[in-house]
């Protein structure tokens, strides 16, 4: 079974957002300001607390110069 | 950016700008996804509270007040269904209808509607007996005149809105499967 790891429920951060952020040596401020969003947005997103709209997803992976796919991949559900 | 109520359609109609502006969905608050979606849920928390509360508001009301309650409860009423019709003319614009079936009423949540639900309308049945009829006697010993035509009608109302209700769910599998 998969799941996509922006929306994990174990709240463990599970997507690439804050590594790709840090790569390209941007603050959460600023990388919410020119996605167009709130930093606390950046924040739960990083958290996988919030999985973004398609269009949020793309222009974060336009940002940090990335694809969607390097940033929320999906992963197999780790087996109890 | 304006996200739309319509996204199916690219002209809102009048109606869609007045929901917009009663729901302030052009506030620049809700340009971000997230705080959309959190507010959206919130509030739909809070409306489904307020519906409860407002039917056992109704409810102590008629069962304390008797017959004097019934227009404070008409107070309560009255917006409770105007806020029901416009979530419910929202949705049905959206197509995102959805209409309950028998496994809603054995949840936990639809059983405490349920319950709200009857014990307002108990209220209501022992206000609407409770009222003086002609002869100033309580309306449970004379049954007619316009007391009559207020427990018909209480009577009734439910059962229109449950025809209704099917009637519209029927309406709206016709217009899906023809798409």
């Amino acid at each position: 079974m998969f799941y996509i790891s922006g929306v994990s429920i174990d709240g463990s951060p599970s997507n690439n957002v804050r590594r790709f952020r840090r790569i390209a040596d941007l603050t959460q401020a600023e990388l919410a300001k020119t996605v167009g969003v709130s930093r606390q947005t950046i924040v739960s997103i990083e958290g996988s607390d919030y999985a973004p709209s398609v269009y949020l997803a793309l222009k974060l992976a336009s940002t940090l110069e990335t694809t969607v796919e390097e940033l929320f991949t999906a992963q197999k559900e780790p087996t109890q | 950016m304006s996200h739309a109520i319509t996204p199916d359609s690219n002209k809102p109609t009048r109606t869609e700008n007045a929901l917009r502006w009663v729901g302030d969905l052009d506030h620049p608050f809700y340009d971000d996804e997230r705080n959309r979606f959190v507010w959206y849920e919130a509030s739909a928390i809070s409306f489904q509270f307020l519906l409860v509360a407002n039917f056992v508001s109704m409810g102590l009301i008629l069962w304390i007040g008797g017959a004097s309650g019934l227009p404070y409860a008409l107070a309560f009423f009255v917006p409770t269904v105007a806020a029901s019709i416009i979530v419910e003319s929202s949705v049905k614009q959206r197509r995102a209808m959805y209409w309950p079936g028998r496994e809603d009423f054995t949840r936990s949540r639809g059983i405490t509607a349920i319950a709200a639900t009857v014990f307002w309308l108990s209220g209501a049945c022992r206000a609407v007996l409770d009222l003086p009829s002609d002869d100033g006697q309580p309306f449970a010993s004379f049954i007619g005149g316009a007391q009559e035509g207020l427990f018909v009608g209480l009577l009734a109302g439910p059962i229109g809105a449950i025809v209704a209700l099917t009637l519209a769910r029927r309406k709206q599998n016709r217009t899906d499967s023809e798409l």
